[in-house]
């Protein structure tokens, strides 16, 4: 009997040591996964799980103490968008270590891929223009640039050699 | 001398409006005497501001405290060297200094017109288009003209460009002086003296700015920034001119790589002193200020290329004309943002009230860019047209595309703060995150394109020439790549930057080899007739070719430098006497704890041995000071240097509850190689400047001469 007692109150310390383990872990996990999306709002826009160094921050200390908050108060168990709200609305978007991803912050995020889009088209449209107006070869070009003119007809392997056998010919010379 | 200084900017101002005026009547009446007088006006700037300068070096070395920005930037225990430096720390100063710089390039520029002119005076035909729109202008200066040029020499002659252009560049770069002469006048003098009792000191220059980096950095982006104002003055003039030929653009490009040079040593100095001062362990942090520097340096790299194509076909006309209006554009956006608190920034000066002056002088800018182009656009016809997708041509467009893109996303980034809060009413600030997703894989492709573009032909490139060229590059890339990945690289960008290193650097080395190996076999290694001779030689032959590989090269480097921070590790603890910590391959052993204290700062310091497989190897002293002037403190980062890692300590301070020293360590792999590579990239960029050398012999109008001064694939290919 006493030690059936003895083993459920083993089994019992070791479920709590387990959940206290456990709990010590998710937070311990839980907090470079927020840190990591959040920066420092002294200026040197740090990513928070580095230190600050650039000069007297006495912001760092706040957010590190709200991340630990967040982490094991009430909103632990809220999605990171959430979070990451609660830390938006606290000390402005400029702690966010990316802008948001929905609203006006989605945005920021697609008109670079837009630019890169219209780029390209531009880049296929002036290709297909000149590539029309191209002529058979021009004799030379008015920039008078001689290296131009000395390249050969394109895919002209003959004349390749030609070239070829005659700037080996002058090189000889030397 | 305050009030000759005040005097000297006022004297400044006069004598650079009336260059521009002068020079405005003198161009529009074709009177010589007129431009002549204008020249004269717009190079005695320079001396002038220099007096203005020299007064206020004087004022701060004297620790003349009457003077507002004397006591605001600087005091007496401040050492000599960074008094110097407080010049450009604080807005008014740094204005000066940009002025000064500005009537520099302007004064050199100008000496450089008297002195092209001395060789071929101005044809004076009827029918020659350049003396009818130029020439006026260049006859002007009172130089020895020894015959008159030719029609065929007005067009083709970058001399003749350069010193006929001269006349309406000047008009140009003396309203850019203006501009900054009246903000150093009206808006924000140095020399406005304290409307309070004299202060015993003053409050010190900035720790941040105490460091031998922050001596050069801020001369030589603004040098960099500054100097593109002299490109920007020539394309403007060359198109309102409608300046015949292509030669003008030969002009342009290379006032353009003076000021890359500048801007690109600025940005890696600057780089240099965020890794080695401000103590996070990196050097880049997309901050508006850098964006600001980079957004120009982005701009003027693709009109370096896309020049090319303006050379060499006559293609990109309009395209290389905003370029260059772009750069400067950028340059004076760059200005504005930094100067005015627009964004927020660690690195900006205070804000001020000097916005509405640049937002003025930007739109006038532009306004005069579009008048000029739309006035003159037909004068920017292609004169040739693309013949193959697969081409050089191709190589630079997508070169071109890549890097306004990414010009496009860091502009965006930086601005996009301000535009929320226009839109929204509520600012969302964009971080590194944001730059990083969107630009990495942009300047994996650009790196793509450094490797490919080269080996490409112009007008079209065959299938059998692409399987030559590219077959030994790509697998040597592949290698790379499967040897970094069993090297341990997990993370996808690194191993693709390691293997398009070495593709890029495999295409570079078979560049110079053929080349070499072609020089070598003629016998024209020189006495020695050996690799290094020959490769010398084909070098000099023709620099611009070869410096660009060079440039290149370095480039690669940097690139693997920055792919190495995707591998960077780091800690942190308090270190009592004797405690350890590891890091990368180190032990960190702690040995003592110092402090001193001197007349501008007290300071603590750690000693830690740094051990390697239980041997000593060196011994860092990572320390924190404080500034007694400003009452801040800072840290003194300790790092060593490897080819393979750098070890960085940061003296992070003391434990509040048992006061040990705390200490942060970073392991930065290839971090040695961007500072490395920079200095490679400014190499190849003064090495690119240089003329060619002729080789002696040979037919100087042959194939053989071509080729050594001209691509080799436009033979070869």
């Amino acid at each position: 009997m006493r030690g059936r007692r003895a083993a459920g109150w083993a089994a019992g310390l070791a479920i709590v040591l387990s959940a206290a383990t456990l709990r010590a872990e998710t937070v311990a996990q839980r907090y470079p996964a927020l840190a990591s999306k959040l920066q420092c709002t002294c200026g040197c826009a740090t990513p928070m799980p580095q230190e600050c160094e650039t000069m007297k921050c006495s912001t760092r200390k706040a957010i590190d103490a709200d991340i630990v908050w967040v982490e094991t108060g009430p909103m632990r168990n809220d999605r990171m968008a959430v979070k990451l709200q609660y830390f938006e609305q606290k000390y402005g978007s400029r702690i966010l270590m990316a802008p948001p991803t929905s609203g006006f912050g989605m945005v920021v995020w697609i008109m670079p891929w837009v630019a890169a889009g219209l780029g390209l088209w531009l880049v296929f449209f002036s290709i297909r223009y000149w590539r029309k107006r191209a002529l058979p070869a021009p004799a030379a070009t008015s920039t008078g640039e001689a290296s131009a003119a000395a390249a050969p007809p394109a895919g002209d392997e003959a004349a390749l050699e030609q070239v070829r056998a005659e700037m080996d010919r002058e090189l000889r010379g030397f | 001398m305050q009030l000759f200084g005040s005097f000297a900017i006022l004297l400044a101002l006069v004598l650079a409006g009336y260059g521009v005026l002068a020079g405005i009547f003198g161009l529009a009446r074709r009177d010589t005497r007129l431009i002549a007088s204008a020249q004269r006006a717009a190079m005695a700037v320079f001396p002038v501001v220099t007096v203005a300068v020299v007064c206020l070096v004087g004022l701060i070395l004297r620790n003349d405290f009457t003077v507002a920005y004397v006591a605001e930037h600087s005091n007496r225990a401040l050492p000599f060297y960074y008094k110097i430096a407080v010049l450009w720390s604080g807005q008014e100063g740094s204005l000066l200094f940009w002025t000064w710089l500005l009537s520099g390039y302007a004064f050199i520029a100008l000496l450089g017109a008297r002195r092209k002119a001395r060789g071929i005076a101005p044809a004076t035909a009827p029918g020659n288009l350049a003396a009818a729109t130029a020439g006026a202008g260049a006859a002007a200066l009172p130089v020895p003209a020894t015959r008159a040029a030719t029609d065929e020499e007005e067009a083709l002659s970058p001399r003749l460009a350069h010193r006929n252009l001269m006349p309406l560049a000047a008009v140009i770069l003396g309203a850019i002086e203006c501009f900054f002469l009246l903000l150093n006048n009206f808006a924000a003098s140095p020399f406005v003296t304290l409307p309070v009792a004299t202060p015993p000191d003053g409050n010190g220059l900035n720790p941040l700015l105490q460091y031998a980096q922050m001596v050069i950095h801020p001369p030589m982006l603004y040098l960099g920034y500054v100097g593109f104002s002299v490109p920007f003055a020539f394309c403007l003039a060359a198109l309102i001119k409608r300046y015949p030929g292509d030669r003008w653009i030969h002009v342009t490009r290379r006032w353009t790589m003076v000021a890359w040079l500048f801007l690109t040593i600025g940005i890696v100095l600057g780089g240099n002193w965020a890794y080695r001062v401000l103590g996070w362990g990196g050097y880049w942090a997309w901050d508006p200020v850098e964006n600001a520097a980079f957004l120009p340096w982005l701009t003027a790299t693709a009109f370096l290329h896309s020049v090319m194509m303006q050379e060499k076909r006559g293609m990109l006309k309009v395209w290389n004309v905003w370029l260059v209006f772009a750069t400067f554009l950028l340059a004076v956006f760059g200005d504005f943002i930094t100067r005015t608190g627009l964004v927020a920034s660690v690195h900006a000066f205070a804000q001020s009230n000097i916005g509405p002056w640049f937002v003025v002088f930007f739109i006038v800018a532009l306004l005069v860019c579009g008048w000029a182009y739309f006035r003159n656009r037909d004068f920017l016809k292609s004169e040739n047209a693309l013949e193959s997708t697969v081409s050089r041509e191709s190589g630079f467009l997508f070169n071109n595309f890549i890097l306004l893109v990414i010009t496009f996303a860091v502009l965006w980034g930086t601005v996009f703060p301000v535009v929320s809060e226009w839109v929204e009413g509520q600012k969302i600030d964009v971080g590194r995150v944001f730059f990083d997703r969107i630009n990495v894989p942009l300047f994996l492709f650009l790196l793509f394109l450094t490797g490919v573009g080269p080996l490409l032909a112009w007008r079209r490139t065959s299938l059998n020439s692409l399987k030559r060229n590219f077959t030994a590059p790509a697998v040597v890339g592949v290698l790379v790549a499967v040897a970094s990945l069993l090297g341990g690289v997990r993370d996808p960008y690194p191993i693709v930057c390691f293997g398009l290193a070495g593709f890029v650097l495999t295409t570079i080395a078979m560049e110079f080899t053929r080349g070499a190996s072609v020089i070598r076999r003629r016998g024209g290694g020189g006495v020695l007739g050996g690799w290094p001779a020959a490769l010398t030689q084909l070098t000099l032959r023709n620099t611009r070719r070869y410096g660009g590989y060079i440039v290149h090269v370095g480039i690669i480097l940097i690139a693997i430098g920055i792919a190495g921070s995707g591998l960077n590790q780091q800690a942190q603890g308090a270190m009592p006497y004797h405690a350890q910590m590891r890091i990368g391959p180190y032990t960190l052993v702690s040995e003592n704890y110092t402090q001193n204290d001197n007349a501008n700062y007290a300071s603590n310091s750690l000693e830690v041995a740094v051990e390697r497989g239980g041997q000593y190897v060196t011994t860092m002293y990572p320390a924190r000071r404080f500034y007694k002037a400003s009452n801040q403190d800072q840290s003194m980062v300790a790092i060593r240097s490897t080819p393979l890692a750098d070890l960085y300590l940061v003296y992070a301070g003391n434990d509040p509850n048992s006061g040990d020293p705390i200490l942060h360590a970073y392991w930065n792999p290839l971090m040695v190689w961007i500072w490395i590579g920079a200095i490679v990239t400014a190499l190849g960029t003064l090495l690119a400047m240089l003329p060619n050398r002729r080789p002696s012999g040979g037919a100087p109008g042959g194939i053989a001469a071509k080729a050594a001064a001209a691509p080799v694939e436009e033979v070869h290919a």
